[in-house]
């Protein structure tokens, strides 16, 4: 495209040699664009539509390749957990053998966050294409070289009208306009048919690890929770938090020191219905963890579903409805502020 | 009895239970046992459903490594196709920049060969 505007430009100057001056630029133009759109039998595509698409499709990928980052790194919490649960519960450490599948696991998960951040690179180079103002560009040049036409015809005959006349100059505007965003638009479409073969192979492979992904999550989660409850049961965690947590606000005090003075030792689950009270809400927020963890896995192959369909409303001129993916990113983003909010509370536990 | 084989996606789930079972009732069985060799015994399952929960995980992610690694290198492509196709609008405007002062200099050019 690029070579065949190249050489009919270069026309132009001959034509205006053949022609003494008698250019008509717009024609030129309106016959490229208007002879290419039938051939092609296009739809100007909308660089707005455009751009939604690339900001969906990157904030996706985002939080995608964040959800596997988080499972990741909780493999290096989780080996750990279980150096930490040998002495205390008789656990085997982990085997040589088993550290290397950990290890085999940790690297393939490591090779999808790649994927989703090289997506987002994507997204983000689609956003530029979209954000180009390619028609005022374009527009800004022919002017200028409409300009260059004119005075170039008065050193030949500096008494005649200019070749391109004011009327003409309007039509070589909108006919450079008509040229950019039409070659902007297939610019635009090729690049979405690209990108989206590629977001349906990234969801093919999701579609067929989700559950592979949960359960190294469940593992993961469960470990952290025989792991508090190790430490709680020996007296070396207190609950001091999640009672605070409830007593806030209800004009009630809880003060640990008091309680000790007075011979009451929070800490230590002496009491077997105590044992079990701060059991039921520990296993209570694992479970709920857990639940979030799929929630998010669920959340992000439905949201990279409905990118691959807003690309093809796009390819096709249709009006983009990104509800559903907006809907997700926001659950989305509730979801991982659940999460982050529970790993506070664990963090101060 | 059913002769149908198990698939291999129920063959992982499978071993996810198991593991999940030992881990979430480790502590009661361990206080079952009434032997040490009992408990020496359901220590080792333990672990070996671990291991196993863990080589299940680290093949079934493996299985499709290449195609992740062949998806990672096309998007790389892609993305520069994209960034060369937003460089493609720019040129043209270049291209038309770079005319424009063509058509000015032949202009001078005339100008001065007019007045020689």
């Amino acid at each position: 495209m690029y070579t065949i505007c190249k050489h009919q430009i270069l026309n132009i100057g001959r034509e205006c040699d053949d022609m003494k001056g008698r250019l008509v630029v717009p024609w030129f133009v309106a016959l490229i664009v208007f002879s290419m759109c039938a051939v092609s039998g296009c739809t100007m595509l909308d660089p707005g539509s455009a751009l939604r698409v690339a900001e969906s499709g990157a904030s996706v990928s985002n939080a995608t390749a964040s959800s596997i980052r988080a499972i990741r790194s909780g493999l290096d919490n989780y080996v750990e957990a279980l150096y930490l649960l040998n002495p205390l519960t008789k656990r085997k450490l982990p085997s040589d053998a088993e550290l290397t599948s950990i290890k085999s696991v940790a690297s393939s998960l490591t090779a999808r966050i790649r994927v989703f951040h090289e997506l987002g690179n994507t997204y983000a180079a689609f956003s530029g294409l979209s954000t180009h103002d390619a028609e005022k560009g374009v527009r800004s040049a022919v002017n200028d070289l409409t300009t260059a036409v004119n005075d170039y015809a008065k050193t030949i005959a500096p008494n005649s009208d200019p070749p391109v006349s004011g009327l003409v100059g309007t039509l070589a505007e909108r006919g450079s306009g008509l040229f950019a965003r039409w070659y902007q638009s297939r610019l635009i479409r090729n690049s979405s048919e690209e990108i989206k073969t590629r977001v349906q192979a990234v969801l093919d492979v999701l579609d067929k690890e989700t559950d592979r992904y949960q359960a190294i999550v469940t593992a993961q989660i469960s470990m952290r929770q025989n792991t508090a409850k190790a430490l709680w049961e020996r007296g070396l965690a207190c609950p001091h938090p999640i009672i605070r947590q409830h007593v806030a606000d209800s004009g009630l005090e809880y003060d640990p020191e008091r309680l000790l003075a007075a011979g009451i030792y929070v800490c230590s689950p002496s009491n077997e219905d105590w044992k079990k009270a701060i059991s039921n809400v520990l296993d209570r927020r694992i479970d709920r963890r857990a639940e979030i963890q799929r929630e998010i896995l669920a959340s992000n192959t439905t949201a990279l579903r409905t990118l691959v369909n807003a690309h093809e409303q796009l390819e096709k001129g249709e009006s983009i409805s990104l509800e559903n993916v907006r809907q997700q990113a926001a659950r989305l983003r509730e979801l991982l502020e659940e999460l982050a909010r529970l790993r506070a509370l664990d963090d101060k536990e | 009895m059913s002769n149908t084989k198990p698939t291999p996606s129920e063959l992982l789930k499978g071993v996810e239970d198991l593991h999940f079972f030992f881990e979430r009732n480790f502590d009661a069985i361990i206080a079952a046992c009434q032997t040490p060799q009992q408990t020496k015994k359901a220590i080792e399952l333990h672990a070996c459903a671990r291991k196993a929960f863990w080589k299940a995980q680290s093949s079934a992610l493996q299985d499709n490594n290449l195609i992740v690694a062949e998806i990672h290198r096309d998007l790389k492509a892609t993305t520069k196709k994209v960034q060369a196709a937003r460089q493609q609008l720019t040129d043209i405007e270049e291209f038309l920049r770079l005319a424009t002062e063509a058509v000015r200099i032949a202009g001078a050019v005339t100008t001065f060969g007019a007045a020689a």
